[in-house]
């Protein structure tokens, strides 16, 4: 079965994002009443798993070995069956 | 000495590294990522600067899955000297031979400047030929170059011992202006608990020679004293 997942990578709270900091700021410049951005990255992904359950022991391994580092990141991700 | 260089795509400062062993009269071999490898024979492995895989997803990330880390961290465990430069330093947070992780600068541009760090420990494989307190002028050049840990690990870090480099001004007062990246605790660079895997962001293998290094042969140094405490 081949499976869609959309996995969400952001920087821990207490992590500064200066990325997000200066959208911030030129937003607010702009006139928008913005108090907080914060950049994060999204990566999709297809894959050839058994089960939802398998498919997702696979997403978790994935993130925690590579695409996430757990010092300054937090992950989460969604699947979806792609029909055949 | 026998070194030992890994060669990622996007290395960049490998040469360097080569250059500054061969300055020293050491032996030092190329190895490329992306194969497995014997390191037992070499007294020195280190792991250079650059963009290896061009920062993909997070500075050394990508690289520290390379096949040969394996065999870095083999070497590592049996207390081999690992030296890791810049991406060298990113890579060994990434596969986790040292705490912590490097973000990207506050101010979002990349630091390509000569700055001073001051010696903090010198009860380690690396800086046991240089004096506590010592002033060094090394460049360093990075996008990525913040140091980050939690609360918790730096209390750990500073309890144990393991602050190795600190930013500094230069008459060596520990100052937030001294600070180019906003490092937590101004750290430059820092030790494993055994003392044998070393991670920095400045680049001592560019202060080498005065004509090219804005006048600071520093990074001798710390070479020469490398091999002074080689195989304690």
């Amino acid at each position: 079965m081949k499976w869609e997942g959309t996995v969400r990578i952001d920087l821990k709270e207490t992590v500064f994002d200066p990325q997000g900091d200066t959208l911030r700021r030129t937003l607010v410049e702009q006139g928008y009443p913005l108090e907080k951005v914060r950049v994060g990255k999204v990566i999709n992904v297809e894959l050839e798993a058994s089960d939802q359950k398998n498919a997702e022991q696979i997403l978790q391994e994935i993130c925690s070995r590579l695409l996430a580092n757990p010092v300054m990141e937090s992950f989460s991700f969604s699947l979806e069956k792609i029909p055949s | 000495m026998r070194t030992g260089i890994i060669v990622f795509p996007g290395s960049n400062c490998d040469r360097d590294c080569k250059k500054a062993s061969d300055l020293m009269g050491w032996t030092a071999d190329f190895l490329w990522h992306n194969g497995r490898k014997n390191l037992s024979s070499y007294d020195l492995i280190i792991l250079p600067g650059g963009f290896s895989y061009g920062d993909y997803l997070r500075p050394g990330a990508i690289s520290s899955l390379a096949p040969i880390m394996e065999d870095v961290k083999e070497f590592a465990q049996k207390g081999g000297r690992v030296l890791g430069i810049c991406n060298g330093f990113q890579v060994l947070l990434e596969c986790g031979l040292l705490p912590g992780a490097l973000l990207p600068n506050p101010s979002l541009r990349f630091i390509c400047r000569n700055l001073q760090v001051r010696v903090e420990n010198i009860n380690n494989h690396f800086t046991g030929g240089l004096q506590k307190d010592r002033v060094l002028n090394l460049p360093v050049a990075h996008g990525d170059g913040r140091f980050f840990c939690s609360p918790d690990q730096l209390q750990e870090l500073e309890r144990e011992n393991r602050i190795v480099f600190k930013y500094c001004n230069p008459e060596g007062k520990i100052l937030a202006p001294a600070n180019p990246n906003g490092s937590t605790g101004a750290i430059a660079g820092i030790i494993n608990e055994e003392g044998n895997v070393l991670g920095m962001m400045p680049h001592p293998e560019r202060a080498m020679e005065k004509i090219l290094s804005g006048r600071s042969e520093d990074g001798r140094l710390l070479f020469a004293s490398l091999e002074e405490v080689q195989g304690i």
